[in-house]
């Protein structure tokens, strides 16, 4: 069973002036200022603000948000890859995100080859995903090109490629972010019916788009974020930006 | 957070390192790829590394073998090719260790995976390194006329220690660099230097009594010596393996230490 909960979920940036990246600045700021200066002085950017979330299976979310909302970051906290400063991130249920399209590609070996490496970087076994490597290169229908070095692919070809890869195994929490919107019409019908074929009931969805048509396809709810903040809870139609609701 | 801080942290540390261990096939492969990178389209592939530390063995032999390695030429080529090897070994991966974090920063803001998995990527992939250049060394052996020893086998486990010792220094390193960018040229300078002070292409007798605290106190020294002595037929120098196991027992900690401290800030610094 999968499960989502964050509670009061705050995630914060350091920002950190070049002095005290270096050695010497950082010694003569210990030694002098820090403990004036407390902590409120160093510079820290909220990223995210009480954030409270539960999804549970079959839930499909929309992120919307304008640029900088924390989209990207709320998705990366419930990965685990950002620990929040205050607040509680609970996950159950076998994940995969894809924040990026292509990480962990060799841009000198094929996409064939470049299949399992993929599948490490979503955690996957290079023993788990062998048997699927004929249906994934089928799916991505990037014919002799599966055979050429993944530096000749355009965006699209990965997009097809990182995709097919993250769910060639069923995944029960499935974090995407903007890239899949990258992909041509043909793509994202395909990559639709291929979504819908395992989150029925028995897994979570969270996509992070500007496509309205993207989003009222995939998503069965939404949040909207505006400056790391949860601004509204709804229907995807209702909290999209007028120009998308119309359209 | 629940209970104390400190021992969540440490428990954190702990599973890191336990959930990377468990996953060789995730850095195994990582640092499979890296070498196959590195070498991509060259003809000779990775025994560049090979033919490369050849050709340094061949060259320090002609010139030094006299004033530096007390003129047999045949026992000075073995020992400089060992010493050679494992200093590769050492500087590879406290430089790149410096760096660790800093260059696998794409893959940890977008993937999420154990820190730990980082560390031993890269000394896996040191470690295939090391053995390509290794194959030189039984034939400079036989060649020296070294009667291998009944101690030869010590060699061994002297090398895991130093690779484990080089495994928690490349995660102390990694994070330390990633928060203060002086660390990667500090340790770069260091470790040029360490290398004209430590017995590779010289040997430790020539420093006579006066300055022998020059090994005594180098722990590097100390990893050279535990493995490079046996493999000669002699005895390693009576401080070596305590110095040695000090050093690792001490960067283990540090390590481990530094990693219960940082981990979950790293993904911010990277």
């Amino acid at each position: 069973m999968a499960r989502i909960s964050l509670a009061g979920v705050c995630v914060e940036f350091p920002v950190y002036h070049a002095s005290a990246r270096s050695l010497g600045g950082f010694a003569v700021e210990t030694a002098l200022g820090r403990r004036l200066r407390k902590d409120g002085r160093r510079a820290r950017v909220a990223a995210l603000g009480d954030v409270d979330l539960e999804l549970a299976d079959g839930d499909r979310l929309a992120l919307i948000g304008a640029n900088g909302a924390g989209k990207t970051t709320l998705l990366r906290t419930i990965a685990g890859i950002y620990a929040p400063i205050r607040g509680r991130v609970e996950r159950s249920g076998r994940l995969t995100s894809v924040i990026t399209p292509g990480i962990g590609l060799n841009p000198d070996r094929s996409g064939l080859a470049n299949i399992p490496l993929l599948a490490m970087h979503l955690g996957i076994p290079p023993a788990e995903i062998r048997p699927h490597v004929d249906e994934i290169v089928a799916w991505t229908e990037l014919g002799a090109f599966i055979d050429a070095p993944v530096r000749t692919y355009s965006a699209g070809m990965i997009t097809r490629l990182t995709f097919a890869v993250s769910t060639a195994v069923a995944p029960e929490i499935l974090l995407l972010d903007e890239w899949l919107g990258i992909g041509d019409a043909g793509f994202q019908l395909k990559a639709y019916q291929r979504m819908a074929s395992f989150v029925g009931v028995s897994s979570i969805l969270v996509l992070a788009s500007h496509s309205g048509e993207l989003l009222r396809g995939w998503c069965d709810r939404a949040v909207r974020l505006e400056g790391g903040r949860i601004a509204a809870r709804g229907p995807v139609a209702e909290l999209l930006p007028p120009a998308f609701a119309s359209a | 957070m629940a209970g104390s801080g400190a021992l969540a942290a440490l428990r954190g540390a702990g599973q890191d390192v336990a959930a990377a261990l468990a996953r060789p096939w995730l850095w195994g492969a990582l640092g499979w790829n890296d070498l196959r990178q590195r070498h991509a389209g060259s003809w000779l592939g990775p025994l560049w590394i090979t033919a490369n530390l050849a050709l340094i063995v061949a060259c320090l032999t002609f010139v030094f073998a006299g004033p530096l390695g007390g003129g047999d030429a045949h026992s000075y080529a073995a020992y400089v090719a060992i010493g050679l090897v494992l200093w590769q070994l050492i500087q590879a991966s406290l430089n790149e260790g410096a760096q660790l974090f800093i260059a696998a920063a794409e893959t940890i803001r977008n993937a999420p995976m154990p820190l730990t998995v980082h560390a031993l990527r890269l000394i896996w992939r040191n470690a295939l390194v090391l053995l390509h250049a290794a194959v030189l060394i039984p034939p400079l052996l036989l060649f020296s006329g070294v009667a291998p020893s009944a101690t030869a086998w010590t060699a061994l486990p002297a090398l895991l220690l130093l690779l484990g010792f080089l495994f928690a220094a490349s995660l102390l390193l990694g994070l330390l660099g990633a928060r203060f960018r002086d660390v990667a040229p500090i340790v770069a300078n260091l470790t040029q230097l360490l290398f004209f002070v430590t017995p590779i292409f010289w040997l430790p007798e020539a420093l006579g009594h006066g300055r022998a605290w020059l090994t005594a106190l180098n722990p590097f020294f100390a990893f050279v010596d535990i493995v490079r002595a046996p493999l000669l037929g002699e005895a390693p120098m009576a401080g070596s393996w305590p110095m040695a196991l000090a050093a690792a027992v001490l960067a283990g900690l540090a390590g481990f230490a530094a990693l219960a401290g940082a981990r979950r800030r790293l993904p911010y610094w990277v």
